[in-house]
């Protein structure tokens, strides 16, 4: 079962964070001259595992540094705003020990400068996820 | 927002309820004003679109009759 263990210096206070790489999914990676010049193939970024994300997310104008065309909208609510839409893609994500994932995300501006993308529980309806609070610690299993 | 897919988004409006009638429950894929097929699965047709059109914006939508939106509780979206 392929999965991956983060250590977090503070997993209470700075909640489920860790570094992942973003990239076009793989029937998009597979055309040939598919993505725009100058696009990036993989892209690192901050993440945080979000169980009140109904889906994953990754920040205003990630998509488009991947060269990235949408596959849909999906209307979404927060707590400040209902129906809002926004466009969906199809992305890898590249966690710790080389597990892929292969999902849709939404774009969206996130809140704070150091995170930029949302693990939702479209990614956690295929997985285990085990937190080790006094350990500092958790598990994400595929 | 959703302007990059208004002409797909009017297409399924257009074709909803012969949509509804058919294939409630699948995956339609859109590409400007025609309806290029329904699908068991999202991947699947996302993977078509792809296919047949390459990196450029189409459209892949759950058929249903009521829409209900993604939920973000933790208020993390700036939305």
């Amino acid at each position: 079962m392929p999965s991956f263990t983060t250590q977090v210096s503070n997993l209470q206070s700075l909640g489920l964070v860790l570094e992942i790489g973003v990239a076009p999914g793989k029937v998009a990676e597979e055309l040939q001259g598919a993505r725009p010049s100058g696009s990036a193939g993989l892209l690192s970024v901050s993440a945080m595992i979000d169980t009140g994300a109904a889906c994953s997310v990754v920040a205003a104008g990630l998509p488009k540094k991947l060269g990235l065309s949408p596959v849909g909208v999906a209307r979404i609510s927060t707590p400040a705003a209902h129906a809002v839409e926004c466009y969906e893609y199809l992305v890898r994500f590249v966690f710790p020990n080389e597990v892929i994932c292969e999902t849709t995300v939404i774009e969206a501006s996130l809140r704070g400068h150091h995170i930029q993308c949302l693990i939702g529980r479209d990614v956690l309806a295929e997985a285990v996820l085990v937190y080790v609070g006094h350990n500092d610690s958790f598990t994400l299993s595929f | 927002m959703a302007s990059v897919l208004a002409k797909e988004i009017r297409a399924y409006e257009k074709h909803r309820d012969d949509l509804l009638t058919d294939s409630e429950g699948k995956y339609v894929l859109i590409k400007a004003d025609k309806v290029v097929g329904t699908f068991e699965s999202k991947f699947d047709a996302i993977h078509e679109g792809y296919r047949r059109f390459g990196n450029v914006p189409f459209l892949v939508k759950k058929i249903v009759k009521i829409e209900v939106p993604l939920d973000f509780v933790s208020g993390l979206l700036k939305v």
